[in-house]
């Protein structure tokens, strides 16, 4: 064996110009692989960020109040009682924060532009919100009552800029009572993806409580958040089902959990004939529901881009194996003539197909995972592509992991590429080898 | 004697030495030679018919050529058809509006909303300009915009009840039904004020005069003197809960209706495809909201009969309960929607209804458990409940929320308290005909009158604003008023800066206007008020290019700020469908072209390697190296042209005898897209060149490096070969 591998070896330094040709085929698809996986990854991570820092905790205990069964607010008329429930079920390294939601219209001059709306304590969450990042002005200025935060994307459509007085006015669902409240522009926060279109309005949790009209004590939602790095320990739908059960047990109403996002669940409650107080336990998937499409969509642009790669790779070395099993007649009558058996022939086209494509696999890869992480957070993004990646800049997000999988993959197929030219200069008739000497 | 480059040479494959000298032909010196390129194409052409291997080449071209051209005709049609129905769904072939706004004008609105455009000054003077100019046929003041009706409360039907029959005349039956709504309403109050009683669960009062209001309300209503004199004065007392308690129990689901508002007058005269589905069209000077037949039956549809509805056209299309879980979740909703549906029933819709059921079920029993018992489906009882529902239960039931004749609130954020509700009358159901069924997006619009539009986003009218100045300046006012409410002016005058004035505290305008807004208008109010864009339909045989230039020179001549665009920018994301459906046939074409190349490239250069002996044969009879490889890349011109051409040919054919007069579309949802029921792939003089020259630069690009690798041999090594 040590010699067929060394025999294949000089066949390819050999003919080191179709080598090289091959090998930067192979190296292309391999480093392509882990490049599209690599923005996969780096997507379906800002969108985590971008969703768990803004419209989710990992886990949510959010409130559904109705007065009447046609009216609905996103609240929990006192948030005490269920924070006791849920405390002692909270995680290492995680704690609950005290966020607020619901939809708002912000005017200034004539333009309105409605949209979803959080709330956050500023104070409670301090070192945690530096995620949130700000074009202009501080986030820490939310803290004094009656201000704002817009999107860049809000703050663009209405021409708002920092120290403008706008208008937030409260869409309740399902009521015709309309509050308005004048608050402050304190700072405008920096694109992120979608988020800055339909969910673009911060302020505090008692600027919310102001507009609604919600009593001193009421809450939207407790949200789980956790360090960073223990987030992936987090088994989320275990956790929400001994959430659900715990508030159930202590007398709540939970309503079942249903994989959509807390918007999209209000419309259909309006149905229901219930009044009071609901809780309902959702996971951050849940709530980014109605954003899975990209994530999705990338995954499936992925694989459609590997098959065409490795497709290419398939094609590529077939054919060119086959030219070279063709020009290699003499070489392989040769072979023959000294002794060498056809298996042995075969095994020796198969290991140079084998050679071919792992080496050029692992150095695309290599190559690539360099690459992504030399470009990541470099590559300024244009503006459609900020809104469905929720980054400035592209995110890629290299894994060793994703690697080896490309290597793995464009390896199989350089040598499944092989198996019929190998089979063929193997069973080359012995004549025809012979003669071409 | 050989003449380098001056003769024709028969080669077959197998060719040696010998035979090809014989086969050299060339003529004397003195004679004209043959043009190099026919000569090269001649051995070419010989070439290729002898190597039926090269032939893979050429079947790759046609076989690309052919997908490419069936891509292209489908992708014409598709382009052609969604242009078509753009334009004849209202966004017309041009649309005109003020050059100087931000913004451009869109039909199809996106999540931001309209765009900021300018009022057209004197539009009717503008209209009257353009008409003039050659080609054009109508001009059709438009206007888009976002706006919603709520659903309404389980109160409101109860109390739309109890108004009905309170309205016939007194008759010992009428006074028997109406003593038990009042009994049915007294029962559902006392629910309400027990209701309200939560509020403070979660709720601080928001201002303590209205919270007393509100509260005085309800304690009045769970007076028993209250009931005395509501069964003496029922119409009183039913305006009273209607203005004081039923906006307390909340407006429910809110739907959202995206419009389309112009002269109702004029629009279906220039967009022919616009039909009425029920109801009338507002009569002239009348304001009024049509609604889009899909929007109606969508949304204004009780949910259970619209959930009976598409269960039977999934069954129509085979699927069953048995096998198909989106069928079992929609039969599990229709239970889901029961309370909503018991809630807006009325004392004596139940109780007829009871009979009804227990008649088709064999027993009788309360209303709920009937109704949960007939609406519990499967595949066996499905087609028999559903013919029931339709002919017994459907007539006893509110079907629709809202009929023709009926006012609906219409909300938008526009105005100064962020919230403008303009009370419109529903005329009627409308559908573009042949634009996809109720679930095609034109058909889930709403249409309205400029007037009402013009009120929902809280613009005036600039004879409004001129008004407002004369009388300020008529106080003695030093400066302008300048409100500071902008929502209050028209955009015109947005432009102008805003002078630091007093502020002076705006009023709503529902209020300025009275309780109620104006029903009617009159033209120069639609027409002249304050237009913002307007769909230019062009006769047939206009070119809208040619229009569009001679609109622009109308402009400049006159000095009118006006400015168009076409369909596709009109069309906004719609149009940008089509754009992105190009790119995606273009990156097909593109990853065709890298497959295509690899596979000829390697093809060809297998052959080279075969035909060494034969090179080397040609370089000995005195051929140059750039001659055998021009000789190589004409094969590969050959293969190209004659697999384009094939391609060409076959794509064309089988769109003729497959297609014929188009392709039938079903799906409803497609139809926009395909610009009707029928689409017609389309083939152009231009994209046929473009195909067939893209395939053929591709097959020569293949053939580019087994060319000069073939033509690369030394003569004698070549020699040395055996051909094979």
């Amino acid at each position: 064996m040590p010699v067929l591998f060394q025999m294949a070896l000089r066949n390819l330094f050999a003919h080191r110009e179709r080598m090289l040709l091959l090998f930067s085929v192979v190296a292309a698809a391999s480093g392509v692989l882990v490049l599209s996986m690599a923005l996969t990854a780096g997507v379906a991570s800002a969108h985590r960020e971008a969703i768990t820092t803004f419209l989710s905790g990992e886990l949510n205990v959010g409130g559904y109040f109705k007065v009447h069964p046609d009216s609905i607010s996103p609240v929990m008329g006192s948030a005490g009682p269920v924070r006791e429930v849920v405390a002692p079920l909270v995680p290492a390294d995680c704690h609950l924060r005290e966020r607020g939601r619901g939809r708002a219209t912000v005017g200034f001059s004539r333009r309105r532009f409605s949209s979803y709306l959080v709330s956050l304590d500023v104070a409670a969450e301090q070192g945690a919100l530096s995620t949130l990042r700000m074009k202009e002005g501080s986030l820490s200025a939310l803290s004094r009552p009656r201000t704002v935060v817009l999107s860049t994307t809000m703050a663009e459509r209405l021409q708002v800029g920092m120290g403008d007085v706008a208008t937030l006015f409260a869409e309740s669902v399902g009521t015709l009572r309309r509050n308005a409240l004048d608050v402050e522009v304190v700072a405008i926060m920096e694109r992120a993806g979608l988020l800055g279109g339909s969910s673009g309005i911060l302020v505090s949790n008692d600027t919310l409580r102001e507009l609604e009209g919600y009593r001193p004590g009421a809450a939207g939602v407790l949200q789980l958040a956790c360090a960073s790095g223990s987030t992936g320990m987090l088994d989320v739908d275990a956790l929400g089902d001994s959430w659900r059960e715990a508030l159930r047990t202590a007398g709540f109403e939970v309503l079942p959990a249903l994989h959509e996002a807390y918007g999209d669940k209000l419309s259909p409650m309006l149905r229901e004939g219930w009044r009071g107080q609901r809780l309902d336990v959702s996971t951050w998937q849940d709530e980014s529901a109605f954003l899975s499409f990209v994530t999705d969509g990338l995954g499936a642009l992925t694989v459609l881009l590997g098959l065409v790669v490795l497709g290419v790779v398939l094609v590529g070395i077939f054919m060119a194996q086959s030219v070279a099993v063709r020009e290699r007649t003499r070489e392989i009558g040769t072979l023959r003539a000294m002794g060498m058996q056809r298996p042995r022939v075969a095994v020796l086209f198969m290991l140079e197909g084998l050679l071919l494509g792992f080496v050029g696999a692992v150095t695309g890869a290599v190559v690539a995972l360099g690459l992504g992480t030399l470009l990541h957070g470099r590559v300024p993004l244009p503006e459609p592509l900020i809104d469905l990646f929720f980054s400035t800049h592209l995110p890629l997000e290299p894994s060793v992991g994703s690697a080896v999988v490309a290597v793995v993959l464009v390896t199989c197929c350089a040598v499944l590429a092989v198996v019929v030219p190998s089979l063929r200069a193997a069973w080359l008739s012995p004549r025809s080898a012979m003669e071409s000497l | 004697m050989l003449v380098p480059g001056c003769f024709s040479i028969v080669l077959t494959p197998r060719m040696n030495v010998e035979r090809a000298r014989q086969s050299l032909v060339c003529s004397p010196p003195s004679t004209q030679c043959e043009e190099p390129l026919v000569t090269f194409a001649s051995l070419a052409l010989q070439s290729v018919r002898s190597r039926p291997r090269s032939w893979i080449v050429g079947f790759l071209a046609a076989g690309s050529a052919l997908l490419l051209t069936l891509g292209v005709a489908f992708l014409e049609g598709v382009s052609d058809g969604t242009r078509r129905s753009l334009i004849e769904s209202g966004t017309g072939h041009l649309q005109l509006y003020h050059s100087k706004s931000e913004g451009v004008p869109t039909v199809v609105l996106d999540h931001g909303g309209a765009s900021e455009l300018q009022p057209l000054p004197d539009f009717p003077a503008i209209e009257a300009k353009l008409k003039a100019v050659e080609g054009v046929q109508e001009v059709v003041p438009l206007e888009v915009g976002w706006g919603w009706v709520f659903r309404g409360n389980y109160l409101d039907e109860k109390l739309a009840a109890a108004r009905s029959v309170a309205r016939e005349p007194p008759s010992a039956s009428r006074d028997a039904r109406l003593e038990r709504l009042a009994t049915d309403l007294e029962r559902t109050l006392r629910d309400v004020v027990k209701d309200d009683g939560r509020r403070t669960e979660a709720f601080a009062f928001l201002k303590e005069d209205e919270a007393r209001e509100d509260r005085r309300a309800l304690d009045e209503v769970g007076t028993p003197e209250f009931w005395t004199r509501f069964r003496a004065e029922p119409l009183q007392a039913l305006e009273y809960l209607e203005n004081r308690v039923a906006r307390q129990v909340g407006e429910g689901e809110s739907i959202d209706v995206e419009f389309l508002a112009s002269d109702l007058e004029q629009f279906p005269r220039a967009f022919p495809r616009f039909e009425l589905v029920s109801g009338s069209l507002p009569p002239p000077g009348q304001r009024g909201l049509l609604l889009g037949q899909g929007l109606y039956e969508q949304n204004f549809k009780l949910p259970v009969a619209a959930l009976l509805d598409e269960l039977q056209v999934e069954r129509q299309r085979g699927s069953t309960f048995a096998a198909d879980e989106s069928l079992r979740t929609r039969a599990a909703r229709c239970l889901a929607e029961l309370p909503d549906l018991l809630a807006r029933l009325d004392a004596e819709r139940s109780v007829k209804l009871v009979e009804v059921l227990a008649k088709l079920l064999g027993h009788t029993g309360e209303v709920e458990p009937l109704l949960r018992e007939f609406l519990t489906l499967d595949d066996a009882n499905f087609d028999t409940r559903f013919a029931q529902f339709q002919g017994e239960l459907a007539p006893l039931l509110p079907l629709y929320r809202v009929r023709p004749g009926d006012t609906l609130v219409m909300m938008s954020a526009f105005g100064s308290l962020g919230r403008i509700g303009v009370p419109v009358k529903v005329w009627g159901t409308f559908r573009f005909a042949g634009l996809g069924g109720d679930s095609s997006r034109v058909n889930t619009l709403g249409m309205v009158d400029l007037v009402t539009a013009r009120y929902l986003s809280g613009r005036r009218t600039q004879a409004e604003v001129d008004e407002v100045r004369r009388d300020v300046e008529a106080l003695g006012l030093a400066k302008p008023l300048q409100p500071v409410d902008m929502a209050l002016q028209p955009a015109i005058l947005v432009e102008e800066p805003v002078a630091n004035v007093e502020a002076v505290v705006p009023e709503a305008p529902s209020e300025k206007r009275g309780p109620a807004w104006p029903e009617t208008f009159t033209q120069a109010e639609q027409r002249g008020g304050s237009v913002l864009q307007a769909a230019l339909v062009l006769s047939p045989d206009a070119k809208p290019e040619l229009v569009a230039a001679s609109i622009d020179a109308l402009a400049a001549e006159a000095g009118l700020p006006i400015a168009t665009v076409d369909w596709s920018v009109a069309g906004g994301m719609l149009a940008g469908v089509v754009g992105i459906a190009q790119v995606v046939l273009v990156a097909i074409a593109v990853l065709m072209s890298f497959f295509v190349v690899l596979v000829s490239a390697s093809t060809l250069l297998l052959l080279a390697r075969e035909r060494v002996g034969e090179v080397g044969t040609m370089r000995a009879v005195g051929m140059q190296r750039r001659e055998v490889f021009q000789t190589l890349l004409v094969e590969g011109l050959v293969l190209g042209i004659t697999g384009a051409g094939l391609g060409l040919g076959l794509g064309a054919l089988l769109l003729k005898l497959l297609v014929g007069d188009g392709v039938g579309i079903h799906d409803e949802s497609l139809q926009f897209y395909m610009g009707g029921t029928v689409l017609r792939p389309h083939l152009s003089t231009g994209n046929v060149l473009a195909v067939g020259l893209g395939v053929v630069v591709v097959v020569v690009a293949a053939a580019l490096v087994p060319a000069w690798r073939g033509s690369s041999v030394s003569p004698a090594v070549a020699m040395l070969k055996r051909e094979d």
